[in-house]
């Protein structure tokens, strides 16, 4: 009884302050939790069953069932909630705000020796000095579970050193565990100075590294040598010493099978230790990276499931079977009995008659490409298990793929056979080993740093919330949300309320980056400008426009040189004040995109809007 | 029962067999061949034994495991070497510098560049991938078999094929750099001092290293990819192809490469090529030129269909090229009009596309005729090869049938976008009509090549 009411009095003075102040951490007093029966899975593949946690000054002080609490301990009545141990991402930009993009084109002499700022060859920056922790994508990060990650640098080429942080502090001091963990790069160029294009990246990395090498030497001859010729001071070089000297990792950006035979072909030809990250299309390479002994961070971006697609696109019919399928895939999340029930589902699927099926035939050869095409679409799901399967302890990277989705995109990999252990040890032990961590993080363990959840169901069950999280044993709470019902593919309202407006775009394209920006205007009739910085007065205009939930496709005309026009798809995905996505061009393949709002619209507009409701 | 599975993979479009091995062989019966070094053989036979001519002869058999093609009323020649393309990668053009001889085209070698198979389909077998010519010294580039069906790049490298470097000439680098840059070279007086200059400084930065290695400095020298190059070039590592086409400039690089005891030459287009043969000759330059295009810039308009013709004639090493995705499935039709423009025999004509192409890039002692021990890269025509009715059956690199056109699915994809719409169409794409020397060269410059 006295423990409730602490509890209730507890509940109600953390809601009070986060009412009066606007942050939700819980002021730390006597540094001391007592989580009460609770499920406690100590690693992945371990689970401790019912017992109660003890916090101390950070540290998981004791996990017992006999334990009773401590007089100076806040009591947290678990009631048989579920404990793990908090997740850590692998590679993320936790905390680093997006750089504005730049209009002007830097005013460089020539375009083959640019400053390393303008091309992005900054390896003597540190990830944790750029960390800000009132940072939103921080909140976001914890509230999905997480509580630490290697942090890196956002740019281009070498955007700098990776740094481990733990998601408690309020400055990025307190928060960082290790300064320099890696040294990251992007086999990205920058549109118009040397390199630009990805053969022009790759000689300047050689020339970089090898110029390290000889700095390297030349230091040690100077340091032995009187009256020698001094080495020059360089911070970019003498940053990437270490590499040149296997003390520090390089970590490359490597989505697509091709970018990791560069890598490994880099990797090979320099010497380094490589940690190839954001893999997508990796599952043919798996044992040659096993054998190569390379580090890997799987990529949490999945490609989109089509029923996004046909239900904006395909005809009735269509859109009501998808929907089903698509409810039904929710549910999936790992939990056995719901696993066999849709597996039973689609058995009775399949032997339905196909009488029903009354649209016209398709075209065959279409038929056997959307064929590939799905089978395609199965290998990049089913990444994961594979590496599982080929036994590689892989981490998951957060630069692509939204740490908030985490629990959906963990649900379709394990839908591919990816286990429930593996998919833990990818966000727990493999991270944790990875980062040299292992002893303070990764496991629910006395003596450990106390990073861990609470959550309220088995954490894979589709119902489950987090409600709590301990960061180095300081705790915040999380409001259960209620989950919004939304009927069929109807757009959020705060969505389309917030799409007018210009948002500032970036492209990567092949020859480096192009800006430009879009301008929205209405929120149900679409109508969008979209204007290239190269040629600001030639706008295009979108057509084919579809809005999904929280999407918007449409296609524009695109100059590929004098006179010659082609059709580009954008596909932008929004999320808040900032979108990302894809330009797809036939025969050129699709290109990232991404941006941010630069501008809302003028009043008179939003006052149209409303006239229309 | 095994062959029925074989069949039907293969109906299912999955090479993956065919990338799994390296070499194969291949016993090809009773077909004329076109040995390019050894005359025409009638109602012979063509052993390829793991991935090697082995034997050339009458009768031959070999076990129940090697494939056997029937070849009657065919003709089998050497695999068709383009000497310069752009095709199987995916950048063209450092253009931010005058002088990239730091850059490498084989960076950037794209398997799934579907035009590998289609040139498959023309009986090309070899390529040079090559740096575009926006620059006066480009990047260097890569010799590629068509092994269409691997994943790695790596499997697309000729190995131990020589090193070759794009350099160009004239128009293109004085727009791009001199127009574009404001900056040398704007004139043909300039394009010589990039060169001249670059060479400078190659040979310092040898003569540099050498000096550290010997002890007389004590201390490195800073590392220079781009010197390198240059030094490698000068050491006779590396053979040039050069972007060119008025005969003064042809002349004015080969007085600046004789300055630097340089002799290992290729010219490329060098439309003008005609006024200088004999001079090329003499220098033991080689040419790469196109059967008949010309006009599409002002410093082409001084040109003949009759270049290969004079060109061979004279002495100089010559090959038939395309520099362009869509010529390189008919090169034995361009060789073919050397014979309308100049009368070359048949095996002059063929040679244009064999053996010269290999020699200019250094790979002659493994390509480019039917001989015992060279690569087994041949091509089975049906007819003549320089008939304007022959067509490719099969396309062979290795040993592997890389083309064969009664297994010739629609859907020759390799790496397949789990998102994208399916590509349905050519037509949309008709501004990128071929792969052009100005390709990722950003600005406004139309003219190619």
């Amino acid at each position: 009884m006295k423990k409730t009411a602490l509890h209730l009095c507890l509940a109600l003075w953390t809601l009070q302050v986060a009412a009066q102040i606007d942050y939700d951490v819980f002021p730390e007093v006597t540094n001391t939790y007592f989580i009460n029966d609770v499920h406690i899975q100590t690693s992945p593949q371990d689970s401790f069953g019912l017992g109660d946690i003890l916090i101390k000054d950070g540290r998981i002080s004791q996990i017992s069932r006999t334990m009773t609490a401590p007089a100076d301990a806040y009591v947290i009545e678990g009631d048989s909630a579920y404990v793990y141990p908090a997740f850590i991402a692998g590679l993320s930009h936790a905390g680093i705000a997006k750089e504005e993009s730049k209009k002007e084109r830097p005013k460089v002499k020539f375009q083959g020796y640019p400053p390393n700022s303008v091309v992005g060859i900054t390896p003597e920056k540190k990830a944790f000095e750029m960390v800000d922790p009132s940072n939103e994508s921080i909140k976001k990060m914890k509230s999905n579970g997480f509580a630490m990650a290697q942090v890196v640098p956002r740019g281009t080429l070498l955007p700098g050193q990776g740094s481990v942080v733990v998601f408690d502090g309020e400055s990025n001091q307190d928060m960082v565990l290790i300064e320099s963990v890696s040294q990251f790069m992007q086999m990205k160029g920058t549109r118009g100075f040397y390199p630009s294009t990805i053969i022009g990246v790759m000689a300047k990395w050689r020339d970089l590294y090898n110029q390290a090498a000889t700095l390297s030497q030349h230091q040690d001859i100077s340091a032995r040598t009187p009256q020698s010729k001094r080495a020059k001071k360089d911070a970019a070089l003498e940053s990437l010493i270490p590499v040149t000297k296997k003390q520090l990792p390089m970590v490359v950006l490597t989505n697509k099978v091709k970018d990791l035979h560069k890598a490994l072909a880099l990797k090979k030809e320099l010497g380094y230790n490589l940690v190839v990250a954001e893999v997508q299309q990796g599952w043919s390479l798996a044992e040659r990276l096993k054998k190569e002994q390379v580090t890997v961070l799987l990529s949490t971006k999945l490609p989109k499931e089509k029923k996004d697609k046909d239900s904006k696109k395909g005809d009735k019919k269509t859109d009501k079977k998808d929907a089903k399928k698509s409810d039904a895939e929710k549910k999936a999340m790992g939990d056995a009995e719901q696993m066999k029930d849709e597996a039973k589902e689609k058995m009775d699927e399949k032997k339905k008659p196909k009488a029903d099926k009354k649209e016209k035939p398709k075209d065959p050869e279409v038929e056997a490409m959307e064929a590939r095409q799905k089978k395609s679409f199965e290998e990049y799901v089913g990444q994961a298990a594979a590496f599982e399967k080929a036994g590689i302890p892989f981490a998951f990277s957060f630069l692509e793929g939204k740490p908030e989705d985490i629990k959906k995109t963990l649900g379709r990999m394990m839908k591919s056979g990816l286990t429930k252990e593996a998919a833990l040890a990818a966000l727990t032990t493999n991270p944790a080993r990875i980062l040299g961590v292992e002893k303070e993080v990764g496991t629910l363990e006395r003596g450990k740093l106390a990073n861990l959840f609470v959550s309220d169901a088995p954490y894979f069950d589709k119902e489950s919330n987090i409600k709590m999280l301990f960061v180095e044993g300081s705790m915040t709470e999380f409001e259960v949300k209620k989950k919004k019902k939304k009927d069929g593919g109807e757009a959020s309202s705060d969505f389309k309320a917030n799409l007018a407006g210009t948002w500032a775009y970036e492209v990567e394209t092949p020859v480096g980056p192009m800006g430009g920006s879009v301008t929205i205007k209405g929120s149900e009739d679409l109508s969008i400008i979209v204007t290239s910085d190269d040629d600001p007065d030639d706008p295009s205009e979108g057509r084919d426009i579809t809005l999904g939930d929280e999407s918007i496709t449409f296609v524009i005309d695109v100059g590929m040189g004098p006179g010659v026009e082609v059709p580009a798809t954008m596909e932008l995905d929004f999320n808040g004040d900032s979108f990302s996505g894809t330009v797809s061009i036939d025969e050129m393949g699709s290109m990232p995109i991404s941006g941010s709002k630069s501008s809302s619209p003028e009043h008179h507009h939003h006052h149209d809007h409303n006239h229309k409701h | 029962m095994q062959k029925n599975i074989i069949t039907l993979l293969f109906v299912l479009g999955i090479l993956l067999t065919v990338a799994a091995q390296e070499s194969g062989s291949v016993l090809i019966k009773n077909a004329t061949l076109l040995t390019i070094t050894d005359g025409v053989k009638e109602d012979t036979d063509l052993l390829i034994k793991n991935g090697k001519i082995s034997s050339i002869g009458a009768g031959l058999s070999v076990g129940s495991d090697v494939k056997v093609i029937d070849a009657e009323g065919m003709y089998v020649m050497p695999g068709i070497i383009d000497a310069h393309s752009h095709i199987a990668i995916d950048a063209v053009n450092e253009a931010t510098d005058p002088v990239t001889a730091q850059v490498w085209v084989g960076d950037a070698l794209n398997p799934f560049d579907v035009n590998i198979y289609r040139s498959l389909a023309g009986g090309v077998t070899i390529s040079h991938a090559m740096h575009g010519s926006a620059n006066a010294i480009g990047g260097q580039c890569e010799t590629i078999k068509h092994r269409w069906g691997v994943m790695d790049p790596e499997e697309l490298r000729m190995k131990d094929a020589p090193r070759t470097i794009k350099f160009a000439l004239g128009e293109n680098p004085m727009r791009v750099h001199g127009e574009g840059q404001s900056i040398v070279p704007a004139t043909r007086m300039g394009m010589e001092q990039v060169f001249r200059n670059s060479f400078e400084e190659g040979k310092a930065y040898a003569a540099a290293w050498k000096d550290f290695a010997s002890g007389k400095t004590k201390t490195p020298p800073e590392y220079s990819l781009q010197k390198q190059t240059m030094a490698d070039i000068i050491s006779g590592d590396i053979i040039i192809h050069c972007h060119s086409y008025r005969a003064d400039e042809i002349l004015m690089l080969m007085n600046v490469l004789e300055d630097y005891g340089v002799n290992k030459i290729c010219f490329q287009h060098v439309n003008e090529g005609f006024k200088v043969a004999p001079e090329l000759a003499a220098f033991g330059a080689h040419a790469s030129v196109f059967s008949d295009w010309w006009a599409y810039k002002f410093e082409v308009y001084y040109s003949t269909a009759y270049n290969a013709a004079i060109l061979a004639k004279n002495g100089v090493v010559t090959s038939i090229n395309s520099d362009s995705r869509e010529l390189i499935r008919h090169l034995y039709h361009e060789a073919a009009k050397s014979q309308k423009y100049g009368g070359l025999s048949d095996n002059d004509a063929l040679k244009l596309i064999t053996i010269n192409p290999a020699i200019q890039l250094g790979i002659d002692d493994r390509v480019g005729s039917l001989e015992k021990g060279k690569d087994g890269d041949v091509v089975v025509f049906s007819k003549h090869p320089l008939s304007i009715y022959a067509v490719p059956q099969y396309t062979i690199v290795d040993g592997v049938v890389r083309f064969d056109i009664n297994e010739d699915p629609s859907d020759m994809r390799l790496d397949i976008d789990p998102e994208e719409a399916v590509p349905t169409f050519m037509e949309k794409s008709e501004h990128n009509h071929d792969d052009s020397c100005l390709q990722d060269v950003q600005g406004h410059f139309s003219h190619k090549h």
